[in-house]
């Protein structure tokens, strides 16, 4: 038999392993591969973001790149075109991707279900209509280059990979025990009770709409850090950041984890950038493999891959 | 087993580390010339991407895959037509791969995205993106862009529209920045005054009723058209369909009636004009063996697109000749590139001092072939047209 305890300090170690792994990646890999786990990081942390309304409140939302496209576009024009330094320009950014998220979640919270998939998607694709049509601004189709990386002011170069790598590692690691600490809270109980049962949490006294409408504001905030990080980590932005073919893609991030348990989306996240950035070196048959895998994960695997772990385990703890 | 939870997470994190620290594309003898080759191969331009990728293995495999008696190795690669991952694309060929230099892409928001990773770099990246920006705001001694730019194509269609007695004109492009720069470059050329109207529908449009019965014959002269692919096809059908194409000519911009899009065109577009650095019907023996070649090989007509990637791919041969094979000496390859003049299926071809595409532009116009079939008749010729820097600083 298994006890919990002896369970959270496997967690613990592995925590620990992690953590360490993190830290030393700079060491053991090349540049290239470097740049790569970057983008993972960048990725894992959109992907957790979404968790928090997909998993934890069962929002399903389809527009989640709206608030990571536009707090890319603050942050790049603030940074291109004004010269704001990243302490300037990061908030600046966030506060952008709140301001939607207060002015969309009025609206789309009044929804759910299915309705609340299409008025998310609506919205976001109205985001990226703005930013494709806005050619004096946004430059349209063909975006903004040359965004700087960012400034700290403090004398570390951020075009340096390895220090860049460990901005962003701080950033991303901050925000995931934010993220962990918000959904082990009893607000984030109280989360996990409105996705089992609205009227039951109604009828317990809860403000429903108030705790809905606070997550999805936070979920924006946290998908728009990513979005500032993207932007630096790329030194560019364009439509395509806010298009719905992003939010399937970070939905697919969140469904192949398994929804509901962060760590699950994160690694859904570093395996389906790996997979977009390894395997099509070898085929151009790459699209068809990773709607093979999302074939098997739907038929074996319907929680997705933390969902397949935890299967595993209770069954082995009730044999 | 009960490690299993804890075992699971930490092997995914290894293998997760493992797997991208371990592997190099594929083993390469030492003494290959890499040159990486990016295009969409999946996505919405897949359809230009791939065959493009063709035309340029096809110049190569013309040279058995050997330059001045070093192997050469392409290494593919999908941007799937989006910025973010064509640039992660690039920098795996650049860092990962060590290519030599880059000879990819046409998307211009992918271009755009990659020029500053690749002027830093400082890596020859020979482009057929039709942004002009890549010779203008952009510009780097190692950007080459071998495509005329939006505001070069443009101009030059407008000038032989010009030349057939067009005084008043409509247009209608692609609400994206090609369509936008199609009206200003019209704009130099017609004056201001003599464009009727400008319309920008959505690119991927379906219906183009509403646009097309706005276009009054009596008003104008003849009608552009600045959009690609599928579209350009819908717009010609439906631009018969209403029978305006008995009284008011059509213009195509640029690739309007590439060899791939033919295809799919009405038996009524005979007629439609446009002008470009590639006619598919030009008459002479560098043609007629390119088309022979390609046809052979992929079994379908080359166009445009297949001409930009081969011609491409020989103005790179050319100068990898010139420099005896060393492509490691960045500075000799560009510095002979620029220079470079090869005599390809549509006439001489070099790069200009920006290192924007300098070529002929033929006027073409669709007819109907003895098989039944509608091809590009060749016209006029523009002789060496320049990218309009002067116009368009």
């Amino acid at each position: 038999m298994i006890t919990g305890s002896s369970y959270s300090r496997w967690i613990f170690m592995a925590l620990i392993a992690g953590v360490i792994l993190l830290l030393v990646l700079p060491k053991i890999l090349a540049p290239y591969y470097l740049g790569l786990a970057v983008k993972m990081m960048i990725f894992a942390l959109f992907a957790m973001s979404l968790d928090l309304l997909i998993g934890f409140t069962g929002m399903a939302s389809l527009g989640h790149a709206a608030y990571f496209g536009l707090s890319a576009y603050a942050t790049g024009l603030l940074a291109l075109k004004l010269g704001w330094n990243v302490w300037l320009a990061l908030p600046a950014g966030l506060i952008m991707s709140g301001l939607a998220a207060v002015l969309f979640g009025l609206l789309a919270l009044r929804t759910r279900g299915s309705y609340f998939l299409m008025i998310t998607l609506a919205l976001s694709q109205l985001m990226w209509g703005i930013a494709f049509g806005w050619r004096s601004l946004t430059g349209g189709d063909d975006g903004l280059p040359n965004v700087p990386r960012p400034d700290l002011g403090i004398g570390l170069s951020m075009a340096d990979g390895v220090n860049f790598y460990y901005f962003v590692l701080l950033i991303a690691a901050i925000a995931a025990v934010l993220m962990v600490r918000i959904v082990a809270s009893p607000f984030g109980y109280a989360l996990r009770g409105i996705r089992e049962s609205e009227t039951r949490m109604l009828a317990l006294g809860y403000n429903v709409w108030l705790y809905k409408f606070s997550i999805f504001v936070m979920a924006a905030l946290f998908a728009g850090l990513a979005g500032v990080l993207y932007v630096y980590y790329n030194r560019f932005v364009s439509p395509d950041y806010i298009h719905v073919a992003r939010s399937a893609e970070v939905l697919l991030m969140v469904i192949l984890g398994g929804a509901g348990t962060l760590i699950g989306p994160a690694f859904g996240a570093a395996i389906i950038v790996l997979f977009e950035n390894l395997i099509s070196a070898y085929t151009e048959r790459w699209v068809m493999l990773m709607g093979f895998i999302y074939l098997i994960v739907a038929l074996f695997a319907p929680n997705g891959i933390a969902g397949l772990i935890r299967d595993y385990r209770d069954k082995r703890a009730s044999s | 087993m009960r490690s299993f939870y804890a075992a699971m997470l930490l092997g995914l994190g290894v293998s997760v580390v493992a797997s991208t620290a371990m592997m190099p594309q594929a083993a390469f003898s030492q003494d290959a010339i890499k040159i990486g080759v990016m295009f969409p191969l999946t996505g919405p331009l897949a359809g230009q991407g791939r065959p493009e990728r063709d035309a340029i293995k096809l110049a190569f495999d013309e040279e058995n895959n050997v330059i001045a008696g070093r192997k050469v190795e392409l290494l593919f690669e999908d941007s799937a037509g989006r910025p973010d991952t064509g640039l992660t694309k690039i920098k795996a060929l650049v860092e990962r791969d060590k290519v030599h230099l880059l000879l990819s892409e046409l998307v211009s928001s992918i271009g755009a995205a990659v020029a500053p990773y690749v002027h830093e770099q400082k890596m020859p990246w020979i482009s057929t993106v039709a942004l002009a920006s890549l010779t203008r705001g952009q510009k780097s001694p190692y950007i080459f862009r071998f495509v005329p730019s939006s505001y070069q194509y443009t101009m030059a269609a407008a000038e032989a529209a010009k030349k057939m007695g067009w005084k008043k004109v409509y247009l209608i492009g692609w609400n994206a920045p090609p369509g936008h720069e199609a009206l200003e470059g019209l704009k130099k050329v017609f004056g201001a005054e003599n464009i009727v109207d400008a319309m920008f529908p959505n690119v991927g449009t379906s219906d183009y009723a509403p646009y097309v019965t706005k276009m009054d014959p009596s008003k104008a002269d003849g009608v552009f058209a600045a959009m690609w692919g599928a579209d350009s096809s819908r717009i010609v059908q439906q631009y018969v369909e209403y029978g305006l194409s008995k009284k008011m000519p059509f213009f195509g911009i640029a690739s309007f009636t590439s060899e791939e899009i033919l295809g799919a065109m009405p038996p009524q577009a005979e007629g439609v004009f446009s002008a470009y650095t590639y006619c598919g019907s030009l008459d002479t023996p560098e043609n007629k063996k390119f088309v022979q070649a390609y046809q052979s090989k992929f079994n379908a007509l080359p166009g445009s697109y297949q001409y930009m990637g081969y011609m491409a791919a020989k103005m790179v041969i050319q100068a990898l000749k010139d420099i005896n094979g060393k492509a490691e000496d960045k500075e000799a390859f560009i510095n002979a590139l620029a220079k470079v003049q090869v005599n390809g299926p549509m006439g001489m071809a070099s790069f200009d001092a920006n290192r924007g595409m300098i070529g002929d532009f033929y006027t073409l116009k669709v007819e109907k072939g003895a098989d039944g079939k509608l091809f590009n008749r060749c016209g006029d010729r523009q002789a060496q047209v320049k990218d309009p820097y002067d116009a368009f600083p």
